[in-house]
């Protein structure tokens, strides 16, 4: 267990990290290259025309609400859980723990990140069948092989419990 | 990936090209907009709903897998209202 002024300083320096890489391009082109080309076949499923269409948001912005558990931002080789994001309950009601981007626009208008309200707006006008009641957030920044099984393992079970509520399509957004 | 094997059709917007050349997701659009903001600016609707609407327009014209559109828009640069609309199936006025 680490003292708390290391976990401190872990965030801290996690946070310059990365605010370095988003603003060079070699370092994302070398961190890149350091991730293995995932092999083998890409699955596609062909998508019922968008206004029969209900959507689902998944992320790996890190949201969660205020009285759910954090994610742990004290391993460095990531975290796989995730957590149920209430499309009706208000924005004020949730918050971000993701050391590893700069999240003050998106605690200011999640839209930037999770994009509830623009598909709201959307489905009323016609666009898209449905909105999926609940979106489903992650925080990832899983670097190595390590946490990556129980990740997958969790997109597999909320896949199958979305493809069971009737839901068609999904948009998925990075951090 | 999982949710594409459940029968899911996604779409991916993407922010760090290699990364997602590398990952290969069923289909994916490409925003060169920095880390926390892959639908834009907050605050900005008329670009948030660009990205949005062009990942659905990606997501129902794709027809094989491995898409990965750049969608050319530029961070703060790019100006919404002086583009032409995105036409989705059945919806010419976007």
């Amino acid at each position: 267990m680490r003292e708390p002024w290391q976990r401190r300083w872990k965030r801290i320096y996690d946070r310059l990290l990365a605010e370095a890489f988003d603003r060079s391009d070699l370092l994302k082109r070398l961190w890149s290259r350091s991730l293995a080309a995932r092999e083998g076949v890409t699955p596609f499923v062909p998508p019922p025309p968008l206004a029969r269409s209900t959507l689902a948001l998944l992320t790996t912005g890190g949201f969660h609400h205020h009285s759910a558990p954090a994610f742990d931002m004290s391993d460095p080789k990531g975290d796989p859980s995730y957590r149920e994001v209430e499309i009706a309950r208000p924005a004020s009601e949730y918050t971000i723990t993701h050391d590893y981007y700069d999240h003050r626009d998106a605690a200011q208008d999640r839209n930037v990140v999770l994009p509830i309200e623009r598909a709201q707006e959307l489905v009323r006008e016609g666009v898209l069948k449905g909105l999926y009641g609940r979106a489903y957030s992650f925080m990832g920044h899983l670097l190595d092989d390590t946490h990556i099984p129980k990740m997958e393992e969790n997109a597999r079970e909320i896949g199958r419990h979305l493809r069971r509520e009737g839901v068609d399509i999904a948009l998925l957004t990075p951090a | 990936l999982q949710l594409e094997s459940a029968g899911i059709a996604t779409i991916a917007v993407s922010i760090v090209r290699e990364v997602t050349e590398r990952e290969r997701p069923p289909r994916a659009v490409f925003v060169r907009y920095p880390f926390g903001h892959p639908m834009g600016l907050a605050g900005d609707t008329a670009g948030q709903r660009r990205v949005f609407l062009e990942a659905l327009k990606t997501l129902s014209e794709a027809e094989s897998p491995g898409l990965l559109r750049d969608l050319g828009l530029r961070w703060r640069r790019t100006d919404f209202a002086a583009l032409p609309a995105v036409e989705l199936e059945g919806s010419p006025r976007r």
